[in-house]
């Protein structure tokens, strides 16, 4: 075998292995999270080249402005901890930090475009998205407009990993 | 360029014509080809590429869509694992033929399997309901990409790198963030032109790909608050860019290498094509009010780099002994600028905006009498058409009014007659 086989190869398994880490950073939160329940809502399913989709809105995703200090100083896309407190069926907001907390029950999410001067902020934490065959999406937005429990399943850093959407009981 | 292409077309037609006819030989004819860069005997194989390249691109866009349909009946592990073996199946393929050094089939089944390794990428976010920052699965394919078309020093390869890193470079501006790794993409992209055959296409994505690059930069590194914003700089320091461009082209043109010569003709042809639409833009009052209206809040940065960049035009211009276009660019340029930042009166636009129509009807002029003495159809018909589109412009947008419009048209007329007079005499002169 030549040199510039031996390195296509190595190209090619560098591929593999770019699929392999996503798979593996995807799936660990199933694999190893502990599951919480947040209330969400399906707004509306998409058509895009990634398939259908329900997009999914939750109630951490629009925070009191006053959970934050010094916004001002913060950046689009900087990194939030959400901490949650289990009073009933789902985890509910009980504060925001920007140092991942050491105990409790958080998730991770990104600040969307900062501004001071609306009344909340916006987080997203990558799990608005719930793909499912066309009429599944569809059938889902119409099953659970008025509300439902998304169950998610959260790493040791926060990281969260979406699983299930389940009508509110 | 593609009147470079036909142009070796033609040559290589006719130096074959040229041996059967016994007017050379076939070592004189192999010197004649070679100059031009062309491979004696190589067939002109560009179709047949292109349909190969455009049948694998639609197998790769339908194993996409199909992904769409998201079918829960297969299991994950299934789909998962049957692309993932698809993906390395093809890239197998890819490397088997190039073993047998067919390197372009190699070189095919690569792409193809790039675009397999993107429907992978695109499943596991199906999958696992992956959205949290949508750019990162295109960043990592065009980052799985750049390996292969390196190795393979393939265009092929590292354009569709390039349109990927373009695709990422979109959709992180979209969202507010900055692109910071898309240097290695042009660095790959630029390893890839100077060690291959050579690719226009290429090669005129690295330029557009270094401007776009750094006026975002710029526009990062200006903004206030949350919104990005076209400052009236960017002008500036996009100028300066072509301009340092124009010399990078002119010292191009110098080199004894064919390859050299086409992208430095073909860079050429851009700059002045940049520098046409520019001045068709600030043909309009609109523009020049706006501008003596900006803040110019960010001068230091922008003189400096704008220093910058025509002194890196100066140089090249200085070494391929090519001085009097980007002298008289630069005056024209400095003036302007000075005027520009200098004045802050609105009313000032309508004599900006005779002159840019003046110096339009100069570019139309000069293209046309260039054209005809460098028997370069392309510079004669651009300058034809500047002057028409001009005309056009200027009857729809009058300047002052039907009585100042009239005056304009009489004043260009002017330009154009003594123009053509003084080109008859000059050709007399030289017949004599």
């Amino acid at each position: 075998m030549t040199k510039g086989s031996r390195l296509l190869i190595i190209a090619v398994i560098a591929q593999m292995a770019v699929l392999v880490g996503m798979y593996v950073t995807a799936a660990l939160p199933l694999w190893t999270g502990a599951e919480i329940r947040l209330a969400t809502a399906p707004v509306d399913p998409r058509s895009l080249f990634r398939g259908n989709y329900a997009l999914l809105s939750y109630d951490i995703s629009e925070i009191d402005s006053t959970y934050f200090k010094n916004l001002d100083e913060l950046r689009h896309g900087e990194i939030v901890f959400i901490l949650l407190s289990n009073t009933d069926e789902v985890s509910r907001l009980d504060g925001v930090t920007l140092m991942k907390p050491s105990e409790g029950r958080f998730v991770r999410g990104r600040l969307q475009n900062p501004n001071s001067s609306l009344a909340t902020q916006r987080i997203r934490y990558g799990i608005e998205a719930f793909f499912a065959p066309k009429e599944e999406a569809l059938l889902l937005e119409k099953k659970l407009r008025t509300g439902a429990v998304a169950v998610v399943f959260l790493s040791q850093n926060g990281k969260p990993a979406l699983h299930a959407i389940e009508p509110r009981r | 360029m593609r009147f470079i292409r036909r142009f070796k077309q033609d040559l290589a037609k006719e130096v074959t014509e040229w041996v059967a006819d016994d007017l050379i030989d076939e070592d004189q004819a192999i010197l004649i080809l070679q100059r031009y860069g062309i491979t004696p005997g190589q067939p002109y194989n560009l179709g047949y590429t292109l349909l190969i390249g455009l049948g694998f691109l639609f197998i790769g866009l339908s194993v996409i869509t199909l992904i769409g349909a998201n079918w829960d009946e297969i299991p994950r592990v299934a789909r998962m694992s049957g692309l993932i073996a698809l993906t390395a199946g093809t890239h197998l393929v890819g490397i088997w033929f190039y073993g047998k050094t067919q390197v372009n089939k190699s070189v095919a089944y690569f792409f193809l399997g790039n675009l397999f390794f993107g429907g992978s990428i695109i499943l596991i976010a199906q999958i696992y309901h992956l959205g949290e920052h949508m750019p990162d699965g295109v960043y990592w394919w065009a980052l799985g990409c750049l390996p292969l078309a390196v190795l393979l020093r393939s265009r092929l390869l590292a354009i569709q790198m390039m349109v990927l890193a373009l695709l990422w470079f979109y959709l992180e501006i979209d969202l507010g963030y900055y692109p910071t790794t898309l240097p290695l993409f042009v660095a790959a992209a630029a390893y890839v032109v100077v060690r291959s055959e050579g690719s226009a296409i290429l090669f005129l994505i690295i330029f557009a790909t270094l401007g776009l690059w750094m006026e975002y930069s710029l526009s990062m590194y200006w903004k206030q608050g949350a919104s990005l914003r076209w400052e009236a700089e960017h002008l500036i320091i996009t100028v300066s860019f072509f301009a340092a461009a124009y010399g990078f082209s002119q010292w191009l043109a110098t080199h004894s290498s064919s390859i050299a010569k086409e992208y430095g003709a073909l860079l050429g042809v851009w700059c002045l094509r940049f520098v046409l639409i520019l001045t068709m833009f600030l043909s309009f009052k609109g523009p020049w009010q706006d501008l003596i209206n900006a803040d110019w809040n960010h001068l230091p940065l922008m003189s400096f780099l704008s220093m910058l960049l025509w002194t890196l035009a100066a140089y090249f211009v200085y070494i391929s002994r090519h001085y009097l276009p980007t002298i008289v660019f630069f005056l024209l340029f400095f003036s302007t600028s000075v005027l520009l930042i200098g004045t802050d009166t609105a009313g000032h636009a309508i004599f900006f905006q005779v002159v840019y129509n003046m110096i339009l009807v100069g570019l139309g002029v000069w293209l046309i009498i260039g054209g005809i003495s460098t028997n370069i159809s392309h510079d004669f018909w651009t300058g034809v058409c500047t002057l028409l589109a001009m005309a056009t412009l200027r009857y729809i947008d009058l300047i002052g009014g039907y009585v100042g419009g009239a005056i304009l048209f009489m004043m260009i007329a002017g330009i154009l007659l003594g123009a053509a007079h003084y080109w008859k005499r000059y050709q007399l002169s030289e017949a004599q």
